[in-house]
């Protein structure tokens, strides 16, 4: 006899779901049949939005594109503006991003490191990592003013020079989380429990792996030493030294262990670009933002996000708009294609579990 | 020391009278809700309208562990008694007598436990 | 005999007294759980309402009560109000059997009021206390079952299913955990279990040590508490079986839940850590009767504490199980698990 299969709709309003979005599941008593994803819920049109605006105004807006981690989308709207007009940045300006781009990746990570532990029903860990996280708000705070959305890179530099005092800041910071990380092994990553539920759960196959488009901590999983700050190299990533760990599980315990070593090498990475920090000029002056005019072309950057490679098509027809942007997030990969994959035949408890190790970010998928 | 039963009678008695005491006394104080959509809302399905019933057929594996409940529930049941005059006969030279019939006991269930297992009775996931 | 010399009069006074210390403490209970996470967390807590965020519960009550009452709109309403009263009721009566004190000579003054000659903190102790707990706890469960059949709601039908399923496993490893206990006493009524370990607590005998590690786990199992807390698991059910609950009918669902988790820590202490005796040489250093007895029972409340205690640690410092993880460690080991250490039981009882 068939059994009958339950449909249960995950989201758009469910405490395991991340963001508003929906995931449509045929159950037959708690293993998935089938899944669906739906998307839609937060659709706020941005690449419509950018081609009525002027060149500055867009990156106010292509920051809220992810709400974790947004500094990647204002580095890659600002590198392709940069190559279009052939603008040189700075030195200081580039490890000043560098800077950026890794406390963000390490505040995405404090985030992950919540959402992973609290979606398999660890309570404790969200309290504290994301209360840890907000040490890497404050020094946004004092760095840009804005303790989310930061609006910081521009082209051809950085808005502010850092404030005075600021390198100490960031190394006791990167002392603190350091010191802290070995509470989170103790408590998430060294837990049996936590290691039952990981390992062998959400395995993506591994032939499939580069024909689906993954990328970031899921690819690397995998076995695939794929990285943007390697393979192409952007900013000063060239000028310091850093591994990229690899794992071969291709289950949820492996991109846990990814990330949780790229942790570590983030604050190194930050700590070295703390000790070779030139000085100088900290951005090259831009024209009059409401006559900013782009030579017309296109062009296509990347840049490593926490979620893996995230890449801005940038079309240009000379005028002082532009004429279309593609935002290529990787959370619309993996959020929607594999994770429909990964869902069947998964049992229930798993959803959110697979979600957050896949890093799924709705407003990204619907750019 | 009372040792009867008809205490619990009256524990249930009051017991049972102040729940209903609180559950009557919030339905006076709360505010009224006169909407009847206020006060009769859609269950909750994260926000989407509502499709169908929840009641239906469900997983039978369920209905498998309630059944190996009740198997496994009753022979535990057998065990109390054994438990209570254990010492009473070992006071009188049959604890070994006793012992071994238990040890048979277990050892049945031990088979029953065992055919179950092959049975694939326990296995959660989906074998296809 | 005056009306106040009866046995009827003193087990309503029983009662009564039983139902306020449940209420209060599983109130009470609920507003340590929150501190003491927030003290897990690194973060204050309730600490608003009064001193140290004591009168929180009362404020919480008001809250619950205040609150407008809704019922979903294709629920079987009659199930759906009976779930949360049979959830109370069961975890009310629980606390029927348990002997909080030993049995007090009462002086010459209090034997003309009272009219007996001494006094026990129990409504009753029939001789098979031990079955009696058992079957009221695992009444329990219908309280579940009907909260999610009831409303109708696909999660909470699916976590109530799931929590009974869960519940009726572990009742199995729960109830052979006790056998060694009952092997070693002869017998089910919970005075005589606490007496007979004056001098050895069970949990320092090989069967009874065995056995504890079973009930240990297996409690936390049936009170549906983390790492077993599939019942309510929020990544994936929302909230499981009380979804649709609110205002006073939620407030029953977990003042319950904190009953029974203090039931259970009274019944490990009784069972494993010997309840209100004191060893011998304890007993005969305090020479006051009354000062034994306060020694007895204050150690009492002391071990049942660290078990309540040992529920909110647990449960802010492990993840959950899956489910199909949960049912293999119940029926793929603990319940082996127990039968092998009931067989031990038997050598050990006869050995000795």
């Amino acid at each position: 006899m068939r059994e009958k299969e339950t449909t249960l709709y995950l989201g758009p309003q469910h405490p395991g779901i991340t963001g508003n979005m929906m995931v449509k599941l045929k159950v037959t008593g708690d293993t998935i049949v089938r899944a669906e994803t739906h998307v839609g819920y937060l659709h706020r049109g941005f690449e419509k939005l950018m081609e009525v605006r002027n060149w500055m105004q867009v990156f106010p807006i292509v920051c809220r594109i992810c709400v974790p981690e947004p500094d990647p989308n204002e580095e890659n709207l600002a590198r392709a503006i940069e190559i279009l007009e052939g603008r040189e940045v700075p030195e200081r300006a580039q490890y000043i991003r560098v800077m950026v781009l890794e406390l963000a990746r390490l505040a995405s990570y404090l985030l992950w490191f919540g959402g992973q532990s609290g979606s398999a029903g660890l309570y404790t860990m969200p309290q504290w990592s994301v209360g840890d996280r907000d040490y890497i708000l404050d020094l946004f705070e004092e760095l840009t003013g804005g303790r989310v959305y930061h609006m910081y890179i521009w082209a051809g530099g950085v808005r502010r020079d850092l404030p005075e005092g600021f390198a100490d800041k960031v190394l006791r910071v990167m002392d603190y989380l350091e010191k802290r990380l070995k509470h989170y092994d103790n408590l998430m990553l060294d837990n049996s429990i936590f290691q039952k539920r990981a390992q062998g759960v959400g395995v993506i196959d591994r032939e499939k792996a580069l024909d689906w488009g993954i990328v970031g901590p899921p690819l690397r999983g995998c076995g695939f030493k794929h990285d943007v700050r390697i393979d192409d190299p952007y900013l000063v990533y060239d000028k310091l030294q850093f591994e990229v760990p690899t794992e071969t599980g291709c289950d949820v315990w492996a991109r846990a262990l990814v990330r949780r070593r790229e942790f570590e090498q983030s604050i190194s990475i930050i700590r070295q670009i703390m000790e070779k920090m030139p000085g100088g000029e900290f951005y090259n002056k831009v024209p009059n933002p409401l006559h900013w005019k782009v030579p017309a072309g296109d062009v296509y950057v990347k840049t490593e996000s926490a979620r893996g490679e995230f890449g801005y098509y940038v079309v240009s027809d000379g005028s002082d708009k532009p004429r279309r942007v593609h935002v290529r997030g990787p959370a619309y990969v993996h959020g929607i294609t594999l994770l429909e994959h990964l869902l069947q035949g998964a049992n229930l408890a798993d959803v959110s579990f697979i979600m957050n190790s896949l890093g799924t970010c709705p407003p990204e998928m619907e750019r | 020391m009372i040792t009867g039963y008809w205490p619990y009678l009256i524990h249930f008695g009051i017991a049972a009278a102040f729940v209903a005491f609180l559950l009557f006394l919030t339905t006076k104080i709360k505010p009224a809700n006169s909407d009847k959509a206020e006060k009769y809302p859609d269950t909750f399905e994260c926000g989407v309208p509502r499709k169908g019933d929840a009641r239906g057929m469900f997983n039978v594996r369920f209905y498998i562990v309630a059944v190996m409940f009740i198997i496994f529930d009753v022979e535990a049941v057998f065990l109390f008694p054994w438990a209570v005059s254990f010492l009473d006969y070992k006071a009188t030279g049959l604890g070994l007598f006793i012992l071994a019939e238990m040890t048979v006991f277990l050892i049945i269930l031990f088979i029953g436990y065992f055919y179950m297992i092959r049975k694939g009775a326990l296995q959660w996931e989906d074998p296809e | 005999m005056a009306w106040y010399q009866t046995e009827i009069f003193w087990v309503i006074v029983k009662v009564a007294v039983i139902l306020f210390v449940i209420l209060t403490g599983g109130a009470y209970y609920t507003l340590a759980e929150r501190r003491w996470a927030a003290f897990f967390q690194m973060r204050l807590g309730p600490n608003r309402a009064g001193f140290w965020g004591l009168l929180q519960p009362l404020a919480d009550g008001i809250k619950f009560i205040l609150k407008m009452e809704t019922f979903p709109r294709n629920a079987d309403l009659f199930l759906f109000m009976l779930a949360p009263v049979i959830s109370t009721v069961t975890s009310l009566m629980l606390w029927g059997a348990i002997p909080f004190t030993p049995i007090i000579e009462l002086p010459e003054a209090a034997q003309k009021i009272t009219g007996s000659k001494s006094f026990i903190l129990q409504v009753s102790n029939p001789n098979a206390g031990v079955l009696y707990m058992f079957a009221v706890s695992s009444l329990a469960v219908y309280g579940i079952l009907i909260a999610g059949w009831s409303s109708n709601n696909k999660y909470s039908l699916l976590a109530s299913v799931r929590a009974t399923a869960q519940m009726i496993s572990y009742e199995l490893s729960l109830g052979l955990s006790i056998i060694p206990i009952i092997l070693m006493t002869g017998s089910l009524d919970l005075y005589t279990i606490i007496e007979t370990q004056k001098n050895s607590w069970f949990l320092f005998t090989l069967p009874g040590f065995l056995a504890f590690w079973i009930f240990l786990v297996s409690i936390f199992a049936e009170s549906n508490r983390m790492p077993f807390d599939l019942a309510e698991a929020e990544s994936e059910l929302i909230v499981g079986y009380h979804t649709e609950y609110g205002g006073f009918k939620f407030a029953f669902f977990m003042i319950s839940e904190y009953m029974n988790l203090i039931t259970l820590s009274l019944l490990a202490a009784i069972l494993f850590l010997g309840g209100w005796t004191l060893p011998d040489f304890i007993s005969s250093a305090i020479s006051n009767v009354w000062l034994q007895h306060a020694a007895g029972i204050g150690l009492f409340l002391l071990k049942a504490f660290f078990f309540v205690f040992l529920f909110v640690w647990v449960r802010w410092s492990v993840p959950r199980f899956r489910y199909d993880q949960l049912m293999d460690i119940g029926w793929k080991v603990m319940l082996p698990a127990s039968l092998v250490i009931v067989f031990i039981a038997g050598i050990y009882v006869y050995l000795k």
